[in-house]
């Protein structure tokens, strides 16, 4: 029962990051690795403001800020895609890493003994408190991505990753909307890290590593399988939000799996590697060559 | 308003990578209502000319007059909002991942969804039936004829001055293409829309334009008007 348990309260926490990949690289069609960097970022923030005694929710609030930041900031880097959005990406992270060594001032924090919004739940929800916060942040996330999608602003930080130019022609500044939904992106990211620092209790400068990676295994688990149930083919934002949710969900799954039935954890990357790659492997259209037609 | 709706004067334009000229000393006049056609073979600085028009390129010499005014001097919400643009790409005219009913809403200032219901079936219904049936329909599931006359229909739901047709029906079949190139004429008369046409059409040159220009090698070479007939044998000689 624990192992649901944790299966879930880690999803939960990587859903927001999830959320985050989902609008750069599904929905803007940007590949965007700063998530790796700012979902430090926002754990850093968090818990620095956490030991400086700041109110935990305002701290909360500008850890998140602090990631919309670093999406501005390498939506500045990338502008008119002079540089390409994965090497700007990666200049960030590097840039990052010192900001974020900066702003904790050694490689790890803890915020143990420190009041967090965790801290207020826990009054109410004794030792369910992580889950109900982190289940509670997750659907929240789901539920501002789905809002955010559906208006005005969404339609046309859609139409970027659809058309840059025909929104340039619609008398729109597609540059605007990069900086945007990068800032959305990355605000989720940080989101998360400032999630995981409250749930755990420490922050490090290394646990940032390989979760962008983590981030777009989920979402593409979420979105394979979702295409599997409900056959679908038009984009619907409604079962890409689910997608995300059920991704971290089947993330988590698998690898407490592995570890269950006693796979050394040095492999589970591995594994969970070459799951991805048969699942999109048998997910996608077997007859199609590219060197067909598709008619 | 004068009479005037598009000037272009000397217009030069030389490609950066490989200074080419593509279009050179180029000058014509557009009033308000007319239907210009510009014809010539491939390379020619048809589509190029166009681009100019529609400020997606920035020429070297010379200056294009929108309503007497420099069209760089006009913000770019404020000009696309007068010229809009078709193209025979219409990957560069829709959004392929949205649901036509999206790519209505994408034409809109702002969006109040139930006021805008009622506004697509205004906009879309006179044009085909069916697309209104498929609003929901992701635009890459439509036929071309169908989408073509979307961007036709989206194109004109802020009515622009000047309509620019970059060889739009040249991917469809002869029968879907007439039917298009009618709905544009008879649309641009209603709406009093000027327009200029690129095409390898010469019938529909002929038979459309009343004004009409051939290119070659960036050159204008051939200039006639209602008072020039124009045969398509005459036109024949320029373009291939």
């Amino acid at each position: 029962m624990q192992s649901v348990i944790d299966v879930f309260l880690q999803g939960f926490i990587l859903v927001p990051l999830v959320l985050g990949i989902y609008l750069s690289y599904e929905v803007m069609k940007v590949t965007d690795l700063t998530v790796e960097g700012s979902f430090v970022l926002g754990a850093a923030v968090y818990a620095r403001l956490i030991i400086e005694s700041v109110n935990p929710v305002l701290a909360l609030f500008i850890a998140i800020s602090s990631g919309s930041l670093a999406g501005i900031a390498v939506g500045f880097i990338q502008r008119h895609d002079k540089i390409d959005s994965l090497i700007a990406g990666i200049l960030m992270i590097f840039m990052l890493y010192s900001i974020n060594l900066q702003i904790m001032g050694s490689p790890n924090l803890t915020t143990y003994n420190h009041t967090t919004v965790l801290t207020y739940l826990s009054y109410v929800f004794l030792d369910n408190a992580g889950f109900v916060f982190s289940a509670l942040y997750a659907f929240l996330c789901i539920a501002a991505v789905y809002l955010l999608l559906n208006v005005q602003l969404g339609l046309r930080i859609r139409a970027y990753g659809d058309n840059k130019n025909l929104l340039y022609r619609l008398g729109h500044n597609p540059e605007k909307y990069r900086l945007i939904g990068l800032a959305f992106s990355n605000a989720l990211a940080a989101g998360s890290g400032a999630l995981t620092c409250q749930i755990y209790g420490f922050t490090d400068i290394n646990m940032g590593f390989g979760i962008a990676l983590t981030a777009i295994a989920a979402w593409l688990i979420g979105i394979q399988t979702m295409k599997k149930v409900f056959r679908y083919k038009n984009f619907s934002v409604r079962i890409d939000c689910v997608a995300c949710l059920m991704g971290a969900l089947l993330y988590y799954l698998i690898v407490t799996l592995f570890l269950r039935i006693g796979v050394n954890p040095i492999y589970l990357k591995l594994l969970v590697g070459l799951i991805l790659v048969i699942l999109l492997k048998v997910m996608s259209n077997k007859n199609r060559k590219p060197w067909e037609n598709n008619c | 308003m004068g009479k005037q709706l598009l000037k272009i004067k000397n217009l030069e334009y030389i490609l950066p990578h490989n200074n080419q000229k593509v279009l050179d000393n180029i000058s014509l006049d557009v009033d308000r209502g007319d239907f210009i056609v510009v014809v010539g073979h491939n390379g020619s600085g048809k589509s190029s000319l166009l681009n100019a028009i529609n400020k997606n390129i920035s020429f070297s010499k010379g200056d294009i007059l929108f309503d007497s005014k420099p069209i760089k001097s006009f913000a770019n919400k404020e000009y696309f909002k007068k010229v809009a643009t078709i193209t025979q790409n219409l990957k560069e005219s829709l959004f392929e991942s949205f649901s036509v009913f999206e790519n209505f809403l994408m034409r809109l200032e702002k969006i109040t969804r139930k006021a805008d219901n009622d506004l697509f079936y205004d906009f879309i219904m006179p044009y085909n039936e069916s697309i209104f049936y498929k609003k929901n329909v992701m635009v890459s599931k439509l036929s071309g004829g169908e989408k073509q006359t979307l961007a036709l229909a989206l194109a004109l739901i802020n009515p622009p001055e000047l309509l620019l047709l970059d060889e739009h029906t040249s991917a469809l079949d002869p029968k879907i293409s007439d039917k298009i190139m009618d709905m544009t004429i008879s649309v641009m008369k209603e709406r009093n829309i000027t327009c200029v046409m690129v095409t390898h059409n010469l019938e529909y040159a002929v038979k459309y334009g009343n004004k009409i220009y051939a290119l070659q090698d960036g050159k204008i070479c051939y200039y006639s008007d209602k008072n020039n007939e124009t045969s398509k044998q005459e036109l024949l000689k320029y373009c291939f």
